[in-house]
């Protein structure tokens, strides 16, 4: 009988403390595993579609609100601005591209975002059937929003799913883009007049100056009450637009990622964010609940070792003769030793085995819940064996004094008292 | 030839001397009954010479080996080479079946063995059964089988029988007789009871 087979038959024959221990384990790796899970899902998330922008232009406010609105589209806007004093900045010296954004409407929860196809080819997003829009009220669904090619739709008013219809004026689907695992999957993208032009926005012929705007436009969907009076005139739809929503910026250099920011907000109505600024304040704040699950993962995993310990240690009184028998039948103390670290290990494999099952299906049925985060895949890396090796490591440690004790006693007194 | 020896062996427990052997050997195959009541030391005499003690004074010698130039894991290799044992509560580990238990002895258990002592100990059929359900006669032939099963050079056996009436006494006795005859074994018995007396050759009687 190997030594392994032994260790496993004495788990057996106390299955309850076996099974409490393997069960405490397994809840501590799970909720490990789903953090890490998670954790890693939203940095990749926010790597992913932050990727390439610079700088964030729109109204001023809260400029995580201007970040999180414009690039990850998880806020409302700060309002909007006037495209003249947007354009200002779209030539600037330093800045290599700018993508304007014009929201405001949605279908069923998925944004309809007038911008131009740069948009598109920013996060690398080709049409799969059909092709990018032409004409206004033309759109391109995201692989995501389960429209299909010439499906027509209404856009509902705001940003949430329940806003009212545009029911006037229908957008055709002229093409469905392939998956690419951003952001751009849960959008909907049109021209930026065809959004403005539902909301009454004035559009003016290329390149005409607009001198007499308003100094802040605000953004007309932030309060889905308001009374709607929309004044179309589709009839000859005009290039330029009077307003957008914000202007995604990638600049010529780092240096500008600090001076150019500084400028807007100083020399103009417009406010400039850094995303990656916002967002590692952002993470600051999401990195503590973050941490907070982590710290109930460890004691959790904490609370299995102890049960681990408690179940091999208190075990050893009852066993004790058990332990002396083999110690007269020639097992050495080394082999005694290595068979209770054994126990522990084995306690701790079959936890630590059970929570990445639960983990794994845990992460499986939860994410779909979730789908802004964008993790329906799993992500092994790293992190999954040090957690391994972790918990490992703490099995091992409650089995050690156990398994001292055992090796160090006296088998010939123990014999004799039992 | 002499299997075990000890030699000016004195050990005591909570003060007080409880074993003075001056001189004690067993040939190999040979038969020794140690004989004497409760707490004259007869237990403490099979750990002495099962390595599971270590003599105060004196020593004790394997085909010529002393136990007191060995290390601890060394003197556990030699027990489990050369020593087989039954003890007074039998100590089968409840859980295991009857048949780990029996290999338990063994690094390399040789099955056929295992299989021809227990047939021949009468518990084949219960080679399968949890040591926790086999009736006292059961577990004590299973703890000898066990004893035997390394094949070993000596079998000891602490009160075999303290428990049993005249005829099962009898019949353990010659159990173990007959065991370790057939497998060449020398067998030491600590007993308190006088029944077994005549079965056995060499007595040595413990005073208290």
């Amino acid at each position: 009988m190997s030594d392994l087979s032994l260790a496993l038959h004495a788990l057996l024959s106390r299955k309850i403390v076996s099974l409490l221990s393997v069960l405490l384990t397994a809840f501590g790796v799970m909720m490990a595993l789903v953090v890490l899970q998670f954790a890693a899902a939203a940095q990749q998330r926010i790597d992913r579609d932050g990727k390439g922008v610079d700088i964030v232009i729109g109204a001023k406010g809260s400029p995580l609100q201007l970040v999180l609105s414009a690039l990850y589209h998880a806020d409302i806007p700060t309002g909007n601005i006037p495209y003249t004093e947007a354009e200002k900045w779209m030539h600037h010296p330093q800045v290599k591209q700018a993508i304007p954004l014009a929201l405001g409407d949605n279908w069923k929860g998925f944004r309809i975002v007038g911008t131009t196809a740069d948009y598109a080819a920013h996060y690398g997003a080709k049409p799969a059937q059909g092709q990018l829009w032409e004409a206004e009220f033309e759109a391109v669904a995201g692989a995501g929003t389960g429209l299909a090619l010439g499906q027509t739709f209404s856009g509902a008013h705001g940003l949430g799913a329940d806003g009212h219809s545009h029911d006037h004026q229908l957008y055709k689907v002229v093409g469905v883009l392939g998956p690419t695992g951003s952001v751009i999957d849960r959008l909907i993208l049109t021209s930026v007049n065809s959004v403005l032009a539902l909301h009454g926005q004035e559009t003016t012929p290329a390149h005409e100056e607009h001198g007499d705007h308003d100094d802040h436009h605000h953004h007309h969907h932030d309060d889905d009450d308001h009374d709607h009076e929309h004044h179309h005139d589709h009839s000859e739809p005009a290039k330029q637009p009077a307003e957008i929503t914000a202007l995604l910026v990638k600049t010529r250099s780092p240096l500008a990622n600090i001076n150019l920011p500084r400028s807007i907000n100083r020399d103009s109505m417009l406010q400039a964010a850094n995303p990656a600024l916002e967002m590692t304040r952002l993470s600051a704040v999401f990195g503590l609940g973050t941490r907070s699950m982590g710290y109930i993962s460890a004691f959790l995993i904490g609370m299995a070792a102890l049960s681990i310990f408690a179940g091999i240690a208190g075990s050893l009184d009852s066993r004790s003769g058990d332990l002396a028998v083999l110690r007269a039948l020639g097992y050495g103390r080394h082999r005694l030793f290595g068979l209770l670290l054994m126990e522990g290990l084995a306690l701790t494999a079959g936890g630590l085995a059970l929570g990445f099952v639960m983990g794994v299906a845990g992460f499986v049925l939860l994410a779909p819940a979730i789908p802004a985060l964008g993790a329906q895949a799993l992500q092994p890396d790293i992190h999954w064996l040090w957690l391994a090796l972790t918990v490992l490591v703490a099995g091992l440690a409650a089995s050690l004094l156990p398994a001292l004790r055992a090796a160090r006693a006296d088998p010939a007194q123990l014999l004799s008292q039992r | 030839m002499t299997a075990l020896e000890l030699t000016d062996i004195r050990h005591s427990a909570g003060g007080r001397e409880i074993l003075r052997i001056p001189a004690l050997s067993v040939a190999a195959g040979g038969r020794l009954l140690l004989l004497g009541p409760s707490g004259c030391g007869k237990t403490t005499l099979l750990n002495l010479m099962a390595g599971l003690l270590r003599a105060e004074q004196g020593h004790v010698s394997l085909n010529g080996q002393a136990y007191d130039t060995l290390s601890g894991r060394a003197l556990d290799a030699l027990r489990r080479k050369y020593f087989g044992i039954v003890f007074q509560k039998l100590h089968l580990i409840g859980h295991l079946s009857v048949e780990q238990n029996i290999c338990l002895a063994a690094d390399h258990p040789d099955k056929t063995y295992m299989h021809s002592l227990t047939d021949r100990l009468g518990i084949a059929d219960k080679r399968r059964s949890a040591a926790r359900n086999l009736s006292h006669g059961e577990a004590q032939r299973a703890a000898i089988a066990r004893a035997l099963m390394n094949r070993p050079a000596i079998v000891l056996a602490d009160e075999p029988t303290s428990a049993l009436d005249d005829a099962q006494a009898d019949n353990v006795s010659r159990l173990l007789l007959d065991e370790t005859q057939t497998a060449g074994a020398a067998l030491i018995v600590a007993t308190h009871d006088a029944r077994i007396k005549p079965l056995f050759d060499t007595v040595l009687e413990l005073a208290p």
